[in-house]
């Protein structure tokens, strides 16, 4: 039925049986705006702050707009919006909102993007009229990065129903009714453990919850947005670098439906704090190392010229390991160096842990399916994969997913191989061990039935079992497939690392690789295990912490976000989903160069000097890479017995910005010793 | 005992020969009155009042007999329910909305109507409520636990009966948590009706299967709200929910409920033995039948009494109560409907009605029909202070206006009681009451916003008088 009605006399159209849209909906369809603080268009409707009353013919009271679905009752009505009655409703409402605000703008961090300062100016009244002592909530704490200036709060719920129905922690509630309801934690000071608790701060439409770690530091007006991605998640979820004055001063999500929605993790989220520590203690010149802790300084022509001492002298073998956040030019770049020099070893630091990989065909390294529907499967496999940590912005997707239909009653509509974790549903626990892997590949597992009943079913391989399974994307595919009749888009491949498929893109990437060489030369690598054969350490990057005391020649180069000629980059996630980033210099050392430029510079080095021996490497290759596509199919050769653990352990240390931004890292510590905080740890902070 | 039972089953009798059908009975009776006043200058209208007890629904309000099954079996509760049954569900919905009942809990809704807007199809995955709102909280209304301790299988039969018509699966019998008590006689009762196989598997031998379960609250006046019951019943916290969707469409557990109130339920089985019409003939039209009174305060016998419908108020006091302690002139204001309704002034409480429409009309309310008579020793701005202090703390705090509105009332009213305020603050807490009527989630911001209103609009000068008398007083005062 085609609903017909009028809006402020605009006439408007709705079928009803396509679309299921509120009253809300269609007036912000229509170019009307309605002051709203509870509604949020991800969330569930709570309708308790009445600020977007309307008024409909033939309806007694006024409604609340955000929840009242235009259904047949709507037929031939009208809808108002800007008379009086409603003002004076609005009007109502931000006094009533006011009189226990504190108003203390000013000072407060939401001050400039705060919803209440904004409606209050559109729809407020100018004078107030309340002189009685205003209500005080105490603050309180919610873990190091976030603040809670509870006296600011209007009570719209939206962080409680994000935490409870989104992020899935039951730690945020409503506490105590009428005039003395407060929004906390049952218990005092705890912290709330989601690795997407961040979002709350931009939920939140006044200043009650705030960033602990931009508190005081910033106004939103002086702040310029500059593109960037979340480069510690496969999926690159869009942010939005805010910056002032060549200095992070905040991380906000920039809105992609098809990717991250609104959301970005904790651990983008207030990662920049690094970058203000690794430029305090970061080197600025190359240095060689002449005795143990002892470096001397070198300028970039004698530091180049040793580079190619190493490289170029035939009894050294170079390994050259490339770091998760190094865009394709660079890689390109590198991996052409590698191949003139002779040389194919060659890996990027998220390849090493995969034994085999078949990068012939983009199928094996990207995903077909699109991750905006992943929400409409019926079931779901999770193997070898904590999503949870992992993958924090797939796992909410998943966990949104309605498993409602009766087409299935019986079945468990989700199943854990590997590590256990919290889940929203019932999940039904598979095994931890290989075996109960391998037992599903032959279709001996109860489950593969259910599989085989569901429409549409979603397996997701993660790669804690990729690392210890020798299988190429390609062959577990076709045993998938074969054993539970599924299509390749029922398949989901969660890879590690920003720049995996491009670099199998690139071609970047060695079979069954293993640092053999006595040569490393690590470009912005840090987990790398350096053994005792390898003699000679180049690292090129910012900084590292894991083999500082064994680097012999470092040479400084810019972080991923300014490693590039023009304005903007490409990278790509592990759907095939290009995400762009533009162009941010935070780096002052002026002799700090761009990994591209050391590269081009090297590469124009060996031009002049060994052109005939290009050619002959290139023919080399070219062989080579025949030889691999003839390669035998093989059966899996795998210990029974080995259980699928998490590859990471601690969600909050994986990586060197994370491991160097002081609040992530308490927040890690704390919730690995599952401590409950002491009262006031962000008061004691030296910026209050 | 046996009389009365005797009775009732020849009273069937005669209603049943009669030949006046519910049809007939609405045709005939259509006609609105304006006022109590228009309504008397019609010569051949009737008064109302004075209910004969032949007439009584509620043969055990005051604990006299038997509660249990045999003296309830007794009263003529129980009598041929199967036959009831047996007419089937179209029938009873059609007797009810012949009776021309209103909802007893406060709103007055026809409860016909309401019982007919389940859904007519039901499913195994989505079985049908029936909640019982027993929450009786409303300040003044004693009517309910006089039911469940003195008459609980009027209302046990009452739910099976309108559980069968709106084909609910179970009852849900929200009871307050202070009636310890009354709790412990309607279970008592339900396990009497159980093991007597009037409820349960083969209810009454009808083969249909209905269970009554009883649910402990905890003591929150907005549990009576019917979402915020259900949400308690759920183990949520009692905050009401945002409607759309009704009750009848998701209720409790997401399923297709009702929730009416326990006298709209336990005057059921009567009405369906005696028939629609014989409801109907009491009180005005639109405000049919028999209710219970609940009068308190500054009258020598406070009491509950059942009632015809229209009474004048009047009447309702001196002939029940005993009068006003000091007489009818010493009245100062009556409260005619539980504490969420304006009060009234003696002028109006001369011959105002007691029905919905009347009280409608002097912008009051029949609410649950608990009287509060007020005499003039009682300090009226105190009394709405009190009540406004009784909704700021009941208040569940969802929605803004009446989170922060009604504490403000609250704030102000308690000033005006010494008097410390500005004049026109008392305009502005008329605004400010307004501000909250309408906007909210729920009705409790219109029950906290009325009594204030009619505070104001019947004794503003008593107010300004009190506001002046501070004044004079500070003055005189060294500091």
């Amino acid at each position: 039925m085609i609903i017909r009605f009028k809006i402020n006399e605009i006439e408007c159209e709705v079928n009803e049986e396509k679309e299921d849209i509120t009253i809300l909906q269609a007036c912000t369809a229509n170019g009307i705006e309605i002051p709203r603080f509870c509604y949020h268009e991800k969330l569930t409707i709570a309708g308790n702050c009445r600020m977007c009353l309307v008024y409909v013919t033939n309806e007694e009271k006024l409604l609340a707009a955000c929840g009242i679905p235009l259904d047949e009752n709507f037929d031939d009505e009208s809808i108002e919006t800007e008379i009086d009655e409603i003002l004076k409703a609005r009007e109502g409402v931000m006094e009533f909102l006011l009189i226990n605000h504190p108003l203390d703008c000013p000072i407060c961090d939401q001050g400039g993007e705060c919803d209440l300062q904004e409606q209050t100016l559109a729809y407020g009244l100018d004078t107030g009229r309340f002189y009685i002592k205003k209500r005080a909530v105490e603050i309180k704490t919610f873990g190091r990065l976030i603040k809670g200036i509870m006296t600011r709060c209007i009570h719209c719920t939206r962080c409680v129903r994000f935490l409870t129905e989104i992020a899935g922690v039951n730690e945020l509630g409503v506490l105590g009714r009428g005039y003395n309801m407060e929004i906390g934690t049952y218990k005092k000071n705890v912290m709330i453990e989601s690795e997407l608790s961040g979002n709350i701060i931009d939920l939140c439409p006044v200043g009650a919850l705030t960033s602990a770690v931009y508190a005081y530091k910033g106004r939103p007006w002086e702040l310029k947005n500059i593109k960037g991605i979340d480069i510690f998640d496969t999926l690159l979820t869009p942010i939005n670098y805010q910056v002032k004055g060549g200095e992070i001063f905040r991380i906000l999500p920039r809105i992609n439906d098809r990717i991250n929605e609104e959301w970005i993790t904790d651990k983008v989220r207030f990662h920049y704090e690094s970058y203000k520590i690794i430029e305090k203690i970061r080197k600025e010149t190359p240095s060689y190392k002449i005795q143990a802790n002892k470096f001397i300084e070198l300028t970039w022509k004698t530091a180049l010229k040793m580079v190619f001492k190493v490289l170029l002298n035939k009894k050294n073998k170079v390994d050259l390991i490339i770091g998760s956040k190094i865009n394709s030019t660079n890689l390109r770049i590198y991996k052409e160096l590698m191949n003139r020099l002779g040389s194919k070893n060659y890996i990027t630091e998220n390849g090493l842990m995969f034994k085999k990989f078949n990068y012939d065909l983009r199928e094996n390294y990207i995903n077909s399916n699109d991750l905006y529907n992943v929400d409409k499967n019926d079931l779901v496999l999770l193997c070898g994969i904590n999503l949870r940590v992992e993958s924090p912005l797939l796992n909410i997707k998943l966990r949104n997913v309605n498993f409602g239909d009766d087409e299935i009653e019986s079945v468990k509509k989700i199943g854990i191989i590997g590590n256990k974790f919290d889940w929203k549903h019932e999940s039904e626990y598979i095994g931890a061990t290989l075996n109960s892997m391998l037992k599903l590949f032959e279709g001996r597992l109860p489950y593969c039935q259910q599989i085989k009943k569901s429409k549409a079913p979603l397996i997701i391989v993660g790669p804690s079992l990729l690392t210890r399974i020798s299988l190429t994307l390609q062959e577990m595919r076709a045993i998938f497939m074969k054993a539970c009749n599924l299509k390749p888009e029922n398949i989901l491949i969660i890879t590690q690392g920003a720049n995996f498929g491009m670099a199998l893109e690139e071609g970047l990437f060695k079979e069954k690789f293993s640092i053999g060489g006595n040569v490393l030369y690590s470009i912005d690598s840090n987990e790398v295990q350096v053994t005792n054969k390898i003699n000679y350490v180049i690292y090129q990057g910012i900084i590292n912490d894991k083999f500082e005391n064994k680097i012999d020649l470092y040479l400084p180069s810019k972080h991923y976000f300014e490693d590039f000629e023009g304005d903007r980059e490409v990278y790509m996630n592990t759907f095939g989903q290009r995400s762009e980033i533009e162009k941010l210099s935070i780096s002052k050392g002026n002799k700090i160069k761009e990994n591209s430029m050391i590269g081009y510079i090297q590469l124009m080095y060996l031009n002049n000097k060994e052109m005939t021996r290009k050619e002959k490497e290139q023919k080399d290759i070219k062989l080579s890479y025949r030889e691999m596509k003839k390669e035998e199919k093989r059966k899996i050769k795998v210990n029974k017995y080995l259980t699928i653990n998490n590859i990471i352990e601690n969600y909050y240390m994986t990586d060197i910005n994370i491991r160097l931004s002081k609040n992530l890292m308490i927040t890690g510590q704390l919730r690995k010793e599952k401590k409950i905080m002491e009262a006031g740890i962000w008061k004691n902070r030296k910026c209050i | 005992m046996m009389n009365l039972g005797n009775r009732v089953k020849s009273v069937i009798k005669l209603t049943s020969t009669t030949g006046l059908t519910g049809k007939d009975f609405q045709a005939t009776k259509v006609a609105t009155f304006s006022t109590a006043q228009v309504q008397q200058a019609q010569e051949n209208v009737r008064s109302y009042g004075g209910l004969k007890d032949k007439d009584r629904i509620f043969t055990n309000l005051y604990g006299e007999h038997d509660v249990y099954l045999k003296g309830a079996i007794a009263r003529g509760d129980w009598y041929k329910t199967k036959n009831i049954i047996d007419k089937g569900k179209d029938w009873i919905l059609k007797e009810m909305m012949a009776s021309g009942l209103r909802g007893r809990g406060g709103a007055g809704f026809p409860s016909g109507l309401k019982w007919s807007f389940m859904p007519k199809t039901t499913s195994k995955d989505r079985p049908q409520y029936l909640v019982i709102n027993a929450d009786e909280g409303e300040p003044g209304t004693c009517k309910d636990r006089e039911i469940m301790r003195h008459d609980p299988h009027k209302l046990i039969e009452g739910c099976l009966l309108a559980g069968f018509a709106m084909r609910a699966c179970a009852a849900y019998i929200y009871i307050r948590g202070e009636f310890h008590y009354e709790a412990k006689v309607l279970e008592q009762a339900i396990d009497e009706a159980y093991k007597a196989g009037l409820i349960g598997e083969n209810a009454c031998g009808t083969g249909y299967k209905f269970d009554v379960y009883v649910h402990r609250g905890a003591g929150a006046y907005i549990c009576g709200e019917e979402t915020a019951l259900i949400e308690s019943i759920e183990g949520k916290q009692g905050k009401p929910r945002l409607k759309p969707p009704f009750p009848a469409m998701a209720g409790l557990y997401g399923c297709p409920t009702t929730v009416t109130n326990v006298e709209t339920v336990a005057v059921a089985p009567t009405i369906l033995r005696r028939g629609g019409a014989w409801f109907a003939s009491f009180g005005r039209p639109k405000n049919a039948g028999t209710k219970l009174f609940c009068i308190s305060g500054h009258v020598n016998n406070p009491c509950t009494v059942e009632e015809e419908m229209s009474i004048p108020l009047r009447e309702l006091i001196d002939k029940h109560c005993g009068g006003v302690i000091g007489g009818w002139d010493n009245l100062k204001g009556v409260i005619p409907g539980g504490s969420s309704v304006p009060v009234l002034p003696k002028n109006i409480c001369d011959n105002v009605l007691m029905d919905f429409d009347d009280l409608r009309q002097h912008r009051s309310g029949l609410g649950t029909a608990a009287v509060i008579v007020m005499n003039k020793e009682t300090d009226m701005i105190a009394a709405i202070a009190r009540l406004s202090k009784f909704y700021k703390h009941e208040s569940c705090g969802q929605c803004t206006p009446c989170r922060e509105g009604v504490g403000w009332l609250y704030d102000i009213t308690d000033r005006l009681v010494t008097g410390n305020a500005k004049p026109d603050e008392i305009d502005s807490l008329e605004e400010i009451s307004r501000q909250i009527e309408g906007h909210t989630i729920c009705a409790l911001g219109d029950a906290a916003a009325w009594p204030v209103q009619g505070l104001i609009r019947h004794f503003r000068p008593e107010i300004e008088d009190r506001i002046k008398q501070f004044q004079l007083n500070k003055k005189q005062s060294p500091f």
